[in-house]
């Protein structure tokens, strides 16, 4: 399954329990409509911890990683590759 | 459990030999309710400020759990509470947002004084209409030109009557999620900074806090701690190191207070017994001792956690309540202990549990910590 496809049925089976994952848009803005806030974020990153083993506390993530499913996705991949990156 | 290395040691003994030195006069100063200036530049003279700060800015470039070790030394070895959280506040509120989230301009301007001590600082979250909710902030900042104009009132502001610089959050986005609060960092002498009078509180009596009013404040854009609509972001890694270094400091305080309980109820003797050979005292003591050891577990596990960049949501928000529920239980036990004496303002174990109580308010209360949880669970 793809990382955009596992997103969208992640948030909505968390936030949307009402609403067809294939329906939800990837560019839909999930803070500004509301969607996910704050608590919502920090359950995000639990859950990316989790499935992906992904520690995001050193990385270099704003807030608008989190503001769309693409650019969740984005950060997932980014954060997947094995770069050096200063702390 | 982690291994301390020799300069880590040396520098809590030395922080630990000062100890009694700024401790000195608290039962006075807990009356008075007057913020130490002289034990505030002996601190500054030791290595505290300096700790968790790279090299290049005049710190130690200690990680978190170290600086927790000294920390929790200080608590041990200085009496004076109030001094020890307004210690914790000078390192969190303004210095590890700065550090890690400040552009290099801002950093080279504010951060050798902060880690030297000399300037003292604060942060301003909490407003009069909410402080569980204080995302929800009504104070607001209007881009104007090279500046943003702040308005609103803050409250519960520590170290505020004595701080140089303020981290103030406020709402920079119409819209009510995280992505619409932002840090500024602000000079105490701006134009619409204003400070309320003196507050009047139960414990940390020598830690003042106040409220701050924000009257067309107008802040240069250069001051903007991280990017505008980071401030949810900020402030979570600011509460993660305001909880674990607080408690920290009250772990220590919780091993002093065991140690005097002990000492106590080894030569108290009633009915030709001393005290601790009665099972409901003993029992009492070793509730503090066990209480104790799980906090410290848990503050250094979820230290050690952060330091590896894991989420620590549901860590954070254990480790800060069994803390501060475990240091109000073993200053209430100490009291109960102690006795008649214990309720005297002589042996300072009443002020102990005054001062106890702040921890289950400040930094998100017991039943905030409990929410979080809950939410983590999806509940
Ligand atoms: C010693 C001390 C130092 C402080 N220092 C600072 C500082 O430096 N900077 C700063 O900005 N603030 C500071 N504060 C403020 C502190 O963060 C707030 O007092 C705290 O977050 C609680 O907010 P409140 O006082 O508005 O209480 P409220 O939020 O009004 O809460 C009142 C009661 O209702 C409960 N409650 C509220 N919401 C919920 C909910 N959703 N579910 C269940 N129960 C709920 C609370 O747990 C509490 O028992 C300090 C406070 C103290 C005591």
């Amino acid at each position: 399954m793809s990382t955009i496809r596992e997103l969208q049925e992640h948030i909505t089976e968390t936030y949307l329990p009402d609403v067809d994952p294939s329906e939800l848009d990837r560019e839909l803005d999930l803070l500004d409509s509301g969607v996910v806030d704050s608590l919502g974020v920090l359950r995000l990153i639990a859950w990316i911890d989790k499935r992906y083993g992904l520690a995001l506390g050193n990385a270099d993530v704003t807030l608008d990683d989190f503001r769309t499913i693409s650019a969740i996705s984005d950060l997932i991949d980014r954060e997947r590759r094995p770069v050096a990156r200063p702390m | 459990m982690i291994q301390w290395t020799d300069e880590q040691r040396a520098l809590r003994e030395a922080l630990e030999d000062i100890g009694a030195a700024l401790g000195e006069g608290h039962s006075e100063r807990d009356q008075t309710a007057v913020f130490p200036h002289g034990q505030w530049k002996m601190l500054a003279g030791s290595d505290l400020f300096r700790a968790p700060f790279d090299q290049r800015w005049g710190g130690l470039g200690m990680d978190l759990p170290a600086t927790m070790y000294l920390l929790e030394g200080l608590g041990y070895s200085c009496r004076d509470a109030g001094l020890n959280f307004s210690a914790s506040t000078q390192l969190v509120s303004t210095g590890i947002p700065l550090h890690r989230f400040g552009s290099e301009s801002l950093k080279a301007r504010y951060l050798p004084s902060i880690v030297n001590g000399s300037s003292i600082t604060a942060h301003a979250i909490s407003e009069p209409d909410g402080g569980s909710d204080a995302l929800n902030m009504r104070c607001t900042a209007v881009e104007a030109d090279d500046s943003y104009i702040l308005d609103g009132n803050k409250v519960f502001v520590t170290n505020a009557p004595v701080a140089d610089l303020f981290t103030v959050y406020a709402r920079t986005g119409d819209h009510p999620g995280p992505g619409s609060i932002t840090a500024f960092l602000i000079e105490r002498d701006t134009p619409g900074l204003v400070l309320g009078g003196k507050i009047e509180k139960m414990g940390l009596r020598s830690s003042p806090f106040a409220e701050v009013f924000l009257d067309r404040c107008r802040v240069p854009k250069e001051n903007v701690i991280g990017r505008v609509g980071s401030g949810f972001w900020i402030l979570d890694h600011v509460m993660k190191w305001e909880i674990l270094c607080s408690f920290v400091i009250n772990v220590g305080e919780m091993r002093s207070r065991l140690e005097r309980t002990v000492a106590y109820a080894r030569q108290r003797v009633q009915a030709g017994t001393p005290i601790s050979k009665h099972q409901a005292i003993s029992h009492r003591i070793v509730d503090m001792k066990v209480a104790l050891e799980t906090a410290r577990m848990w503050l250094y596990h979820t230290a050690e956690l952060v330091r590896e960049g894991r989420d620590t949501t549901v860590e954070v928000a254990i480790s800060k309540l069994l803390a501060s529920e475990a240091n109000l239980a073993s200053a209430l036990s100490a009291v109960q202990v102690f006795g008649g004496y214990g309720y005297t303002a002589e042996y300072g174990l009443e002020q102990e549990l005054r001062n106890s109580v702040a921890g289950v308010i400040y930094s998100g209360t017991t039943e905030i910590q409990k929410n979080r949880i809950a939410a983590m669970l999806n509940l």
